[in-house]
């Protein structure tokens, strides 16, 4: 009796010392309250709302119709009132918007010290870090194979449109490939971009985060922005842009006239 | 009774979370030679099992891995060329449709900073999408490949083996192509008998040629791994139209028609040469250098002058790069199909 008392004993001690050499560090609880945000993408083209196969008309004076549209958004930062600003972890602050999946127009983001926030930031792409990094840490939105990396010039896609043009001049529909990417590696042009949003509304300009109260930042993607501002694109000129110095010019216009903070729900 | 049941509840969870806690079988026990600079590549070699080895090789002899099954990674890199494709100067895949660029030996990879030709791939885990996934090679999808893998009841269970999970993914078939090409290490060449000390491993001759390859050649093809690493234009066309090389990465025009400098070991057994393998030996090669290089914007400052070698001297030098054969890399049957 006395053994086997001894045995479970031991038994206990080892198995204890098995489970907190296994289980991750408890982050020590936090006294402050936290909250959650919704950031919900709306995307319009213009003053329209966008759908695929619909046509619409870019600053060039070109129909377009869209068949695919995908972006990444990363590296999120919510700004308070105050100043004080929460980086969203690494591990947790990437996120594939794919128009084809209404699931993913809505980004979560949990464990928010509650407070007042009044703007947001984003980068829209995918940071040089995380592209260099070994295929264990693409996990998630980074997982490959979901059309959003290239392979032989390896790197992630962070805004991709594809679909059909068409001009006054050029009257049968040209397919378009609008593919950009590239995080600035030997040389490269760099086309991540970050982007710092406030509400556009006066009355709802602030997202009280609580234990209780999840605000919602509507934030409106405008899809022909990508070609129309500021820089004006012919897309039936270059119908297909991808690893190209030309890629640039593009990133501007996604990071300038793409995305607005319409307003915040609470 | 009761005794007994919470004895048994204790062992359960005492051996529940040792079996979580273990790795999940032997490294692979991958030794740098010691001759070697560091590795390049930013790659945690105690990650490397025997397990995940086994799996990347079993794959690289697997045409489960092209659309229509027919081409394995081994159909265009073969161990007796050093992983590079006898004979071809570019490579046949799905359909007998042709590459563009001859397939380049696979061999110290842990020590390359970038791949392919034009190195666009900085990683060793993403060398592996780009035959899968190339139209004219195995035009497949990774997505399918990870489909393939855990409908086939072996690749299943090893794979939950080595990585314990319930099912496979991308990451790990990445990770263990990684794991297979990390294994494979050429370093038992005469001339590297040589560099150990043994000074009988080269003769007379092959020294003199070691001696004049090092002035000829040694800028671009330099150390123990015969390259620095750089992406040059070495004059074999005039405009640089037909690949432009280099420029389509960095899109940088004078990077038009740059390749890189590959390292030159089993250099005598992996022809045909160059990046669109159109030089069949290693004297078309020096020929190449003493008379063919052609001027066009971005030719390498070294090579405007071409290098002037005598017939003696090209022997000489020939000899010398014969001396980089590694038998023993050639015929590891660790490296042989199961």
């Amino acid at each position: 009796m006395k053994i086997s008392k001894l045995i479970t004993c031991i038994l206990i001690l080892s198995s204890l010392a098995f489970l907190t050499s296994c289980i991750k560090e408890e982050s020590t609880t936090n006294p402050n309250e936290k909250g959650s945000v919704i950031l919900k993408f709306d995307h319009k083209a213009g003053n329209e709302v966008f759908a695929f196969g619909k046509e619409f008309t870019n600053a060039a004076g070109e129909k377009m119709k869209f068949s695919m549209l995908k972006y990444y958004i990363s590296n999120i930062v919510l700004h308070q009132e105050n100043g004080t600003k929460y980086t969203v972890p690494r591990d947790s602050s990437y996120f594939l918007v794919d128009y084809a999946n209404s699931v993913t127009h809505n980004i979560k983001i949990s464990n928010i010290p509650s407070g007042t926030y009044t703007k947001i930031s984003f980068m829209i792409g995918v940071d040089s870090t995380k592209n260099t990094e070994d295929v264990s840490k693409f996990e998630g939105a980074l997982k490959l194979g979901q059309g959003m990396n290239w392979n032989w010039n390896a790197g992630f896609i962070f805004v991709k449109t594809e679909g059909e043009v068409t001009s006054a001049s050029v009257t049968s529909p040209v397919s378009f490939k609008y593919h950009i990417g590239l995080f600035g590696k030997n040389g490269q042009p760099n086309n991540t971009r970050t982007v710092t949003l406030a509400s556009q509304s006066a009355s709802e300009s602030k997202a009280r985060v609580s234990a209780s109260i999840s605000p919602a930042f509507h934030i409106v993607v405008d899809v022909l922005g990508k070609f129309n501002a500021p820089n004006i694109i012919e897309v039936t000129k270059k119908p297909v842009v991808m690893v190209d110095n030309a890629s640039n010019i593009i990133a501007d216009n996604y990071a300038q006239g793409m995305f607005t903070l319409d307003h915040i729900h609470n | 009774m009761k005794f007994t049941l919470i004895f048994f509840a204790i062992l359960l969870i005492v051996s529940g979370s040792m079996y979580s806690c273990q790795k999940s079988d032997e490294r692979a026990g991958i030794e740098l030679p010691a001759h070697f600079p560091p590795i390049r590549q930013p790659i945690d070699l105690s990650e490397i099992t025997s397990n995940k080895v086994r799996l990347g090789k079993m794959l690289f002899f697997d045409p489960i891995l092209s659309l229509d099954s027919t081409i394995a990674c081994a159909s265009c890199h073969q161990q007796e060329a050093a992983f590079s494709h006898i004979d071809h100067d570019v490579s046949h895949g799905i359909f007998d449709r042709l590459g563009s660029r001859n397939a380049p030996a696979l061999q110290n990879l842990l020590w390359e900073k970038e791949f392919f030709w034009d190195g666009g791939v900085h990683h060793m885990d993403f060398i592996s999408p780009n035959p899968i996934e190339n139209e004219v090679e195995m035009g497949e999808t990774i997505q399918s490949i990870v489909r393939k893998l855990n409908r086939h009841p072996r690749y299943k269970s090893l794979f939950s083996e080595a990585f314990q999970r319930d099912s496979i993914d991308v990451n790990q078939i990445l990770e263990v192509f990684t794991a297979f090409q990390a294994t494979l290490i050429s370093s038992n060449s005469p001339f590297d008998d040589y560099l150990r000390g043994n000074t009988s491993a080269l003769s007379e001759s092959e020294i003199q040629g070691y001696a004049l390859f090092q002035s000829k050649c040694g800028t671009c093809h330099s150390g123990v791994l015969f390259t620095d690493n750089s992406y040059r234009n070495n004059g074999l066309t005039l405009d640089n139209t037909s690949d432009v090389g280099r420029y389509g990465i960095t899109l940088k025009p004078e990077d038009k028609g740059k390749f890189k400098v590959p390292s030159l070991r089993n250099v005598a057994v992996s022809q045909p040469y160059m990046h669109h393998g159109r030089l069949s030996s290693l004297s078309a090669v020096l020929e190449h250098y003493q008379r063919g290089i052609k001027p066009n914007p971005s030719l390498d400052n070294l090579l405007v002058d071409k290098i002037s070698m005598t017939d003696k001297e090209k022997e000489l030098i020939i000899s010398f790069l014969h001396t980089l054969t590694d038998q023993k890399f050639l015929k590891n049957p660790a490296f042989k199909p199961e």
